[in-house]
C-alpha cells in the first residue's frame, strides 16, 4: 500500500470515528408531568445525535490511535531496501564433512531458527552443494524453507564455499555482503578477512571430527609386463600413534587378502602409504574398506576399476578387410557389432562413408607399407612416429621390418581440431596382403588388437576420484565429461563409470581437525551476531492488544463512553 | 492449503480471552463481548505470524541476454524485445530473472543480473558458462524452471560442463535462440608451439580465423616477438624472433588454416612472446588493439643431458662443438655405472676392452627402455679392438664384421708307401687308399710325389703338381707288394725330392706296416724337421710290434701317427691349412659425403669430404642418413624403445679432421644427437586452467619412477615449491591458485633432470571478438542437451514457447489480513456501541444505551 493511500484511509477512519464519537450518550433535563409524558419525553429526547457540540476529545483520540494502528498493521509496512544495504546470504554447507553424524540436520535446524527471525527482504538462502543452489529467494517467505530443506542432504563432495564466495563477490563488487555460514568450518570460512564489503560470520559451527581416519588416495598403475597392477593407498589419521590401520579388501566383491602389502616411507605425521601388487588376471574391480571407530564414513572406502573386461565393440564396414573378422573372432577382448551406434571403434576403407568413431582406415596402396597416426592428444606427448609405434603396438621398427620385408613408412596425420582428440590409424593395404609375412605371423592379431585398443583409448581411471555426479561418465583423468555434443565431431564415446563416491578430493581431513577446533573457539563469539530480528509489526500488535484491553476495561467501568 | 505459524507460542495469549468476559459489566451485551473476543483473537493470531502455503502452478523463467560486443546491435535489440515480450506473458505466479552479459543502459522490468568479467586482460570477455551457472542459481530447489539463452554462441571460455551437468540433473530446460554475430577481422585463434630444447628449432603454428574480406591489405604474415616483461601492464616488443612467409590473400577467399614459423631457441628459459598478424608489405599490425594480439609464454627445455663415454680429453672439444644445447657429462668407460638421468649416451671411439661386458649389458637395457645411443669411432674402436663383435654389437644399425681374406698356402706332399712283400693284401690296399685320399685333398697348385719301397726305392709318382689327381691315383693303384722293406733310403729319397720343391708347407707321409729295418731314423728325421718338413706316419695292418716304431717316427718328425687297421679306421688326411688375414676396413682417402634424411637437418647442409671411415654393412631395418662411396656413414634405427645411431668415423679424429673447418659441423652433429636422444620425457605434465585455478597432472612414463619436485616461478622470478599429492603409483596432482592475469611457469625436477612447462595468462579464455567458429558453443546441441528448443532466429521464438509450470507452493503472509479483519471488527464494535436506536419487535426504533 502506498503511503498516500494509507493516509487517505487514515483520514476516512478519523472522520468515521468522529461521527461515531458524536453519537455518544448525553442526558438532557426535561420536566415532565406524568408517565405518558415520560414516554414521550424519552422518545423525543434523542440520546444520540450527530448535531451537537463535539466533546470527549481524549476518548476520540484514544480510539483513533487504536484504529490507526490497526490500519497501519493492515498496510504491512516494511523497511525499504536498496542495493546499498548489505545483502545477507545464508550458506548451508552440504559438503562431505556434514555427512558425519547429525551435523547436517543440526545445521538445518539452526538455519531454520535463524531465518524465521529475519525479514524476507535482502536475504537469500543457499545450499552449499557443488552447484550452490538457491533455497530461498530474497522475497520468499521463510515458511517455504522447511519443505525445501526436506529434499536436500549433504553429499560426499568437496566444499565449494571458497569458490562460491569469490563468485558472489565478483557478482556484487560494490554491494556489502554479509555471509552467514552454517556448516563445518574448515579454513575457508575462517580465513576470510572482514572488509567493508564482506563479512563472513560462522553462524553455526558443526562439531569437529575427532580421531578421524580416512583414505585420501587410492590409485593404480599397470606394471611394465602388463600382467600385474601396482596399487597405491594412502591413509590419513588425526592420531599419529596409530600405525596399522585395519583394512579390508574386496576383489569383484569377494573378500581378498593381498599377499604382501608394502608400507612406503613418509615424512608427514599421521600419513601412511602403502603399495601392493595384484595379478591382473584375478579380477577387475578392487575395493578397500577402512575399519574405524570414527563417525565419518565418507572417507572409509574407495574403489578402482582394475581392468575393463568388457569386450571392445568394433563395427566393420562392407569393404573392411576380412582379416579383421578373423582377428575379432579369435580375440575374446574384441566383439564385432553391426550397429555403429553401439560400436567403440570403426574399420573401413578409404572412400567409404566416414563416421564419428575412432577409425582404422585402410588407405590407398603406397610404394612402401605405411602407417599414419592421427591424434591431437597423443601428438603433444610423443614427437616421433617410431616411438608412437612402440607405444601403440609394442613393436619396434626392426620387428615390423622383418615381418613386412621392408621398413614401414611411419608418419603423423594432420587432424581436424576437435575437443576430444578423435584418434585415427591410416594403414596402407600392403600390410594385409596375403603374400606379406605379417598376415600369417603371430604378431598380426596382436597388432590388430593393440591398434584397436589404442583407437578406443579405453583407459580406466588411474586413481579413485570423487565424482561430482557419480552416475555421469568420466574420462581417464577422472574429469567429468559428457558426450561432446557441442562440437560437430562427437569423438569417442566415454565410458559410463559409476564411481564409489567415497574418496575425498580435498586436503587431509583428519589432520585439519585439531586446528579447526582451536579456530572455532576463537570465532565462537561471531555466532551471537546472528541476532533475531523482531519485526515492527510484532510490537505494534502487542501495543494494539494492550490498548484494546485497556479500552475494554475503560468502557466496562464507564470511564469512556 | 497449509498454515504454519512462525511464533506459535503467542497462541498462549488466547487463554486470556475468558478474562475479557470476567471483567465485563453485567449489563454488557453478550454481542459486544463476542465482538471484542474475536477482535482480540485476531490480534493474537496475527502475533503468531501465520503463513499460508497454497498450491500453485508456478515456474521460474531465466533469460540470458548476450549483449556482448560480438553480437550485432540490431540482434541485441531484437533479443531484448523478445525477452520483454516473453516477460509480458508471465503471470504473477511466475518468477523471472534476466541475466545480461554486459551492463546496459536500460533495465528490464524484472530482477536483472550482470555477469562480471573473468579476465583482467581481456576486459571485454563475457562468460556464457558463468551466465548458465548463475541462471541455474536463480531457480530454487524443488521448483520448475527454464532458461532461455539468446546468444551467438561465442563463448569466451569452455567451462560449461558443470552447468550442463546441473541442467540434466535438475531437469531444467534450456532453450537457445541464435543471434547473429559480427564479422571478425582475422585473428590468431590458437598458437601451437612444439617442444624444444635450447638451440633446437622451435616450430610455431598459429591457427587463424576471421573474415578475410574485412582486410584491406594484400599480403599477411605472422610475426613472433620476444617481449620484455615489465611491471607495468604494457609490454614492449624486444626483438623479432621469426616471421612467416607472406600469404597473399588475393589468391583465396579465405585465410589459410594456419601460418607457421620457426626460430632457434636461444636459451633454456620461459620466453614471453607476442604473436601478431601483420601487413607483409610494411610490417604494420593488422590491428592496433593490443588485446587483439596473442601473448604467450614459450618454455624452452634445458639442454639435453648427454653422457659422453670416452676420453676425458675430448670433453671440452665436444662441448665446444655441440654448443649450449647439450649438458655433457664425461665418464671413462671403466667408470660407467649407469645412464642415470641422461637422455643420450655417446660412445666416442671406445674400445670394447675398456667397456666391460656388464656395462654394455646395462647400457643395452637402458636403450631398450628408451635411452638413445650414439656410437662413433674409427679404427681404434671398430678395427683394432673389434668393438663390432662386442655385447653391444646387435644393437648397432650396422654390422662391422672383421673382414678377412682366406689364404690357402701351397703344400708339397711326399708319400712314402711300403710296397714290400709284407704289405701284400689288405695292408697295401689300405695304404694305397689312404694315399689316394690324401691326394684328393690337395689343390691343383699343390705338389705331390709317391715313393714306394720294396727293398729298393723308386718314385712311383715323381714330385709334380697335383692337378692331374686321377693319373696320380692310377699310378698309386699300380703298386704291387714285392721284396723287402728298406724304409730309410725311401725316406731319404722323399726328403731329397721335397727339399728341392718350393712350397709353403712340406709334408712327408710314411705308410707302412712297420716291418722295416732298424736304422738311425731319429737323426734323419731330426734333420728333415730342421728343413721345415713334417713327417707323419700311418700304420696299416695290425703289427703291434711296429706300432711303437711308427709312433716314434711321427714324434721325431713332428707329425701325427695314424693307425689304419681296416677300412673303418681310414682317414682322409688334409694337409691344407687355410689362414684368414684381415682386410683393410678403415678406408682412408678423400670421400664425398651424401646426406639423405631431410627431416633431420636442412637441405642446404653440404659437408666437406671425409678423410676416413669404417666400411660396414647396414642392417635391413636401419636407415642410412649419410653415406660415403655408397657405404653407410651415419645410420640409425629403433632398438626397443630407444634409438641407436652410428657414425662410422671419429667425431674428433683423423677421419673427420677435414670437418673441423666446416662451420655447420656442430649443428649437424647436434641434430643427429638430438634425433637419437630419448624422445619421451620421463614425466608428462598436463596443465588445466579454470579461471584462477590451475591443475597440474604429472604422470611418470616409466615404472618405479621417483616422486618429482614441482616449483612455480612467481611473477617476481622467485621459485616457490608446490606440494604434490600422489594419487597413483605414477600420478601426482597439484592444484594451484594462479591468477588469470599471470602466465603459469612451472619447473619439474627429479635428480638432475628438469622439465619446463608454461601456460599463457587467461589460457582458458578467449577475447570477446576472437572466438573461432570451432570454439563456438553449439546452440542446437546445447538445447538438445537441455531438452529444450532451438530457434535459429529471434523471430522464430514468436511461434510460441509454452511455459511449463509445476505444482509448487506459494507462501502468503496472513497477519496483515488478520490486522485488517481486526480493524473491521473494531469499527463494528464501536458502531455497535454508538448506534442511536435499535429495532424493536413492534417494528419501531427504540433508544439504546
Amino acid at each position: 500500500m502506498s503511503p498516500l493511500a494509507w493516509l487517505l484511509g487514515a483520514f476516512l477512519l478519523a472522520g468515521g470515528l468522529l461521527l461515531l464519537q458524536r453519537l455518544r450518550e448525553r442526558y438532557k433535563a426535561l420536566p415532565v408531568a406524568n408517565m405518558v409524558l415520560w414516554q414521550q419525553a424519552l422518545q423525543s429526547s434523542q440520546v444520540r445525535s450527530l448535531w451537537h457540540r463535539f466533546r470527549h476529545w481524549l476518548t476520540y483520540l484514544f480510539i483513533l490511535v487504536i484504529a490507526l494502528l490497526l490500519w497501519l498493521l493492515a498496510a504491512a509496512p516494511q523497511w525499504s531496501v536498496n542495493d546499498q544495504q548489505a545483502l545477507k546470504l545464508y550458506y548451508l554447507d552440504a559438503s562431505a564433512y556434514m555427512t558425519a553424524g547429525n551435523r547436517f540436520a543440526e545445521a538445518k535446524h539452526q538455519l531454520l531458527a535463524d531465518i524465521e527471525q529475519q525479514p524476507a527482504a535482502n536475504r537469500r538462502v543457499l545450499l552449499g552443494d557443488l552447484e550452490t543452489r538457491l533455497l530461498l529467494r530474497e522475497d520468499e517467505q521463510s515458511a517455504l524453507l522447511p519443505a525445501r530443506l526436506e529434499t536436500v542432504r549433504a553429499q560426499l563432495q568437496p566444499s565449494r564455499f571458497s569458490a562460491w564466495l569469490r563468485q558472489i563477490q565478483q557478482q556484487n563488487p560494490q554491494r556489502p555482503l554479509r555471509v552467514f555460514y552454517y556448516g563445518y568450518p574448515t579454513q575457508a570460512p575462517l580465513s576470510v578477512p572482514t572488509t567493508t564489503l564482506l563479512q563472513v560470520v560462522v553462524a553455526h559451527a558443526s562439531a569437529p571430527l575427532t580421531n578421524n581416519q580416512g583414505i585420501t588416495s587410492f590409485g593404480k598403475q599397470i606394471t611394465a609386463d602388463g600382467k600385474h597392477i601396482r596399487v597405491y593407498l594412502e591413509v590419513a589419521q588425526s592420531d599419529p600413534t596409530v600405525t596399522a590401520p585395519r583394512l579390508q579388501w574386496f576383489l569383484d566383491e569377494r573378500p581378498y587378502q593381498p599377499q604382501r602389502i608394502q608400507q612406503l616411507a613418509t615424512t608427514e605425521p599421521g600419513l601412511l602409504r602403502y603399495e601392493l601388487v595384484i595379478p591382473r588376471s584375478l579380477g577387475s574391480h578392487l575395493r578397500v574398506r577402512l575399519i574405524t571407530n570414527d563417525n565419518f564414513r565418507g572417507d572409509d572406502h574407495a574403489s578402482l576399476t582394475m581392468t575393463d573386461s568388457t569386450p571392445l565393440r568394433i563395427v566393420l564396414s562392407e569393404q573392411a578387410p576380412k582379416l579383421f573378422m578373423r582377428v575379432l573372432a579369435a580375440d575374446p577382448g574384441l566383439q564385432q557389432v553391426s550397429d555403429a551406434e553401439q560400436a567403440d571403434v570403426a574399420v573401413r576403407r578409404s572412400g567409404e562413408a566416414k563416421s564419428d568413431l575412432p577409425t582404422w582406415v585402410i588407405g590407398a596402396p603406397t610404394t612402401t607399407p605405411s602407417l599414419s597416426f592421427a591424434s591431437n592428444s597423443a601428438r603433444t606427448s610423443v614427437s616421433s612416429p617410431e616411438t608412437m609405434l612402440q607405444q601403440v603396438f609394442g613393436f619396434d621398427v626392426a620387428t615390423l621390418t622383418q615381418r613386412l620385408g621392408q621398413p614401414p613408412s611411419l608418419s603423423w596425420q594432420p587432424q581436424n581440431k576437435s575437443l576430444y582428440g578423435q584418434r585415427q590409424l591410416l594403414m596402407s593395404p600392403d600390410w594385409l596382403q596375403q603374400k606379406s609375412d605379417i598376415v600369417d605371423s603371430a604378431t598380426f592379431p596382436l597388432l590388430i588388437s593393440r591398434g584397436l585398443n589404442w583407437l578406443a583409448n579405453r583407459q580406466s581411471l588411474s586413481y579413485a576420484k570423487i565424482a561430482e555426479q557419480p552416475t555421469l561418465p568420466v574420462n581417464a583423468q577422472g574429469e567429468l565429461q559428457l558426450k561432446p555434443f557441442f562440437t560437430r565431431t562427437t569423438g569417442q564415446k566415454w565410458q559410463q563409470q559409476t564411481l564409489n563416491p567415497a574418496l575425498l578430493e580435498m586436503p587431509l581431513t583428519a589432520l585439519k581437525t585439531t586446528a579447526t577446533a582451536e579456530a572455532l573457539a576463537a570465532v565462537a563469539s561471531d555466532v551471537d551476531s546472528v541476532k533475531p530480528h523482531r519485526p515492527l509489526a510484532n510490537y505494534l500488535l502487542l501495543l494494539v492488544l494492550l490498548l484494546l484491553a485497556v479500552e475494554w476495561l475503560a468502557v466496562q467501568r464507564g470511564w469512556i463512553p | 492449503m497449509n498454515i504454519t505459524f512462525s511464533h506459535p507460542l503467542y497462541g498462549l495469549l488466547l487463554l486470556l480471552i475468558p478474562l475479557l468476559w470476567w471483567f465485563a459489566a453485567a449489563t454488557t451485551d453478550w454481542r459486544k463481548k463476542l465482538l471484542r473476543s474475536v477482535l482480540l483473537s485476531c490480534i493474537i493470531v496475527a502475533l503468531m505470524e501465520p503463513v499460508g502455503l497454497f498450491a500453485q502452478l508456478r515456474s521460474t523463467q531465466v533469460f540470458i541476454w548476450d549483449n556482448s560486443p560480438s553480437v550485432t546491435t540490431a540482434q541485441q535489440q531484437e533479443a531484448r524485445a523478445s525477452i520483454e515480450q516473453k516477460l509480458a506473458q508471465l503471470t504473477d505466479s511466475d518468477n523471472a530473472v534476466v541475466i545480461q552479459l554486459h551492463p546496459s543502459q536500460q533495465d528490464f522490468p524484472v530482477s536483472t543480473l550482470t555477469i562480471a568479467s573473468q579476465s583482467s586482460i581481456t576486459d571485454s570477455s563475457s562468460s556464457l558458462s558463468m551466465a548458465l551457472e548463475l541462471a541455474l542459481q536463480q531457480i530454487p530447489v524443488g521448483e520448475m524452471g527454464a532458461i532461455t539463452l539468446y546468444s551467438d554462441g561465442h563463448a569466451t571460455d569452455s567451462h560449461w560442463q558443470s552447468a550442463i551437468t546441473q541442467l540434466q540433473e535438475r531437469n531444467i530446460r534450456l532453450h537457445t535462440v541464435a543471434l547473429q554475430s559480427r564479422s571478425q577481422t582475422p585473428f590468431i585463434a590458437a598458437l601451437k608451439v612444439s617442444d624444444a630444447r635450447v638451440t633446437q628449432r622451435v616450430k610455431v603454428a598459429a591457427n587463424l580465423a576471421g573474415d578475410v574480406s574485412l582486410l584491406n591489405v594484400d599480403t599477411v604474415q605472422l610475426s613472433l616477438y620476444q617481449l620484455a616483461e615489465s611491471k607495468a601492464t604494457t609490454r614492449h616488443p624486444l626483438k623479432l624472433l621469426a616471421r612467416s612467409p607472406a600469404y597473399d590473400i588475393n589468391d583465396s577467399d579465405s585465410l589459410p588454416a594456419s601460418l607457421t614459423l620457426s626460430f632457434v631457441a636461444p636459451q633454456a628459459d620461459f620466453i614471453p612472446v607476442l604473436a601478431r598478424l601483420e601487413n607483409a608489405q610494411d610490417g604494420s599490425p593488422l590491428t592496433s588493439d593490443p588485446q587483439q594480439q596473442w601473448h604467450d609464454v614459450i618454455a624452452i627445455q634445458p639442454p639435453l643431458p648427454l653422457l659422453h663415454i670416452g676420453d676425458s680429453s675430448a670433453h671440452e672439444s665436444l662441448e665446444r662443438l655441440l654448443g649450449p644445447g647439450f649438458q655433457v657429462t664425461t665418464q671413462q668407460p671403466e667408470q660407467f655405472q649407469g645412464v642415470a638421468d641422461n637422455a643420450l649416451v655417446l660412445l666416442n671411439n671406445v674400445t670394447a676392452s675398456r667397456f666391460s661386458k656388464n656395462s654394455q649389458q646395462r647400457l643395452l637395457q637402458s636403450i631398450e627402455q628408451g635411452t638413445g645411443l650414439f656410437v662413433s669411432g674409427g679404427q681404434r674402436a671398430f678395427v683394432d679392438d673389434n668393438f663390432a663383435s662386442s655385447t653391444l654389437a646387435p644393437a648397432l644399425p650396422v654390422r662391422v664384421p672383421p673382414q678377412q681374406t682366406l689364404n690357402q698356402d701351397s703344400i708339397a706332399l711326399a708319400i712314402v708307401i711300403d710296397s714290400s712283400g709284407s704289405m701284400m693284401g689288405d695292408p697295401l690296399r689300405l695304404a694305397k687308399q689312404m694315399a689316394r685320399l690324401a691326394v684328393q685333398k690337395l689343390k691343383p697348385s699343390d705338389q705331390v710325389g709317391v715313393v714306394e719301397f720294396y727293398g729298393a726305392r723308386q718314385w712311383a709318382v715323381p714330385m709334380q703338381l697335383a692337378e692331374h689327381a686321377e693319373l696320380i691315383e692310377r699310378s698309386i693303384g699300380k703298386m704291387q707288394a714285392q721284396g723287402g722293406s728298406t724304409l730309410f733310403p725311401a725316406i731319404e729319397e722323399a726328403y731329397f725330392g721335397l727339399k728341392n720343391v718350393t712350397a709353403r708347407y712340406k709334408h712327408l707321409l710314411v705308410i707302412s706296416d712297420a716291418g722295416v729295418e732298424e736304422n738311425n731314423y731319429r737323426q734323419l728325421l731330426k734333420h728333415i724337421v730342421s728343413e721345415n718338413i713334417t713327417v707323419s706316419t700311418a700304420l696299416v695292418g695290425s703289427n703291434q710290434e711296429g706300432e711303437q716304431r711308427m709312433v716314434d717316427l711321427a714324434r721325431w718328425g713332428h707329425g701325427r701317427y695314424y693307425s689304419i687297421n681296416n677300412d673303418f679306421d681310414m682317414v682322409q688326411l688334409d694337409f691344407n691349412a687355410p689362414q684368414l688375414t684381415p682386410d683393410e676396413i678403415y678406408q682412408q682417402d678423400q670421400f664425398n659425403v651424401s646426406l639423405h634424411r631431410n627431416d633431420w637437418w636442412p637441405k642446404a647442409l653440404t659437408p666437406p669430404p671425409l678423410r676416413g671411415f669404417i666400411k660396414a654393412d647396414k642392417r635391413l631395418a636401419a636407415t642410412t642418413l649419410a653415406s660415403v662411396a655408397q657405404q653407410p656413414l651415419l645410420s640409425s634405427w629403433q632398438y626397443g624403445s630407444g634409438r641407436v645411431t652410428t657414425l662410422l668415423t671419429e667425431i674428433l679424429g683423423t677421419g673427420s679432421e677435414t670437418w673441423s673447418d666446416w662451420p655447420d659441423y656442430g649443428n649437424w652433429l647436434a641434430r643427429a644427437l638430438q634425433h637419437t636422444a630419448q624422445q619421451q620425457q620421463p614425466y608428462q605434465m598436463t596443465l588445466q586452467r579454470q579461471f584462477s585455478q590451475l591443475r597440474v597432472d604429472i604422470t611418470a612414463n616409466q615404472a618405479n619412477a621417483l616422486p618429482p619436485q614441482l616449483s612455480r616461478v612467481s611473477a617476481d622470478g622467485s621459485l616457490i615449491t608446490e606440494p604434490l599429492t600422489r594419487r597413483a603409483p605414477h600420478h601426482w596432482v597439484a592444484i594451484l591458485e594462479q591468477p588469470s592475469s599471470e602466465a603459469a611457469r612451472l619447473i619439474l625436477q627429479q635428480g638432475g633432470w628438469q622439465q619446463f612447462a608454461a601456460q599463457r595468462a587467461d589460457a582458458d579464455l578467449h577475447a570477446e571478438l576472437q572466438v573461432a567458429n570451432w570454439q563456438k558453443l553449439s546452440l542446437p546441441a546445447l538445447a538438445e542437451a537441455g531438452q529444450g528448443q532451438y530457434w535459429s532466429t529471434v523471430s522464430d521464438t514468436l511461434l510460441g514457447q509454452s511455459l511449463q509450470r509445476q505444482q509448487g507452493q506459494r507462501a502468503v503472509v496472513l497477519w496483515p489480513w488478520l490486522a485488517s479483519l481486526a480493524l473491521i471488527l473494531y469499527l463494528l464494535d464501536i458502531l455497535y456501541r454508538r448506534w442511536p436506536a435499535s429495532w424493536t419487535r413492534n417494528g419501531r426504533w427504540r433508544v439504546r444505551k
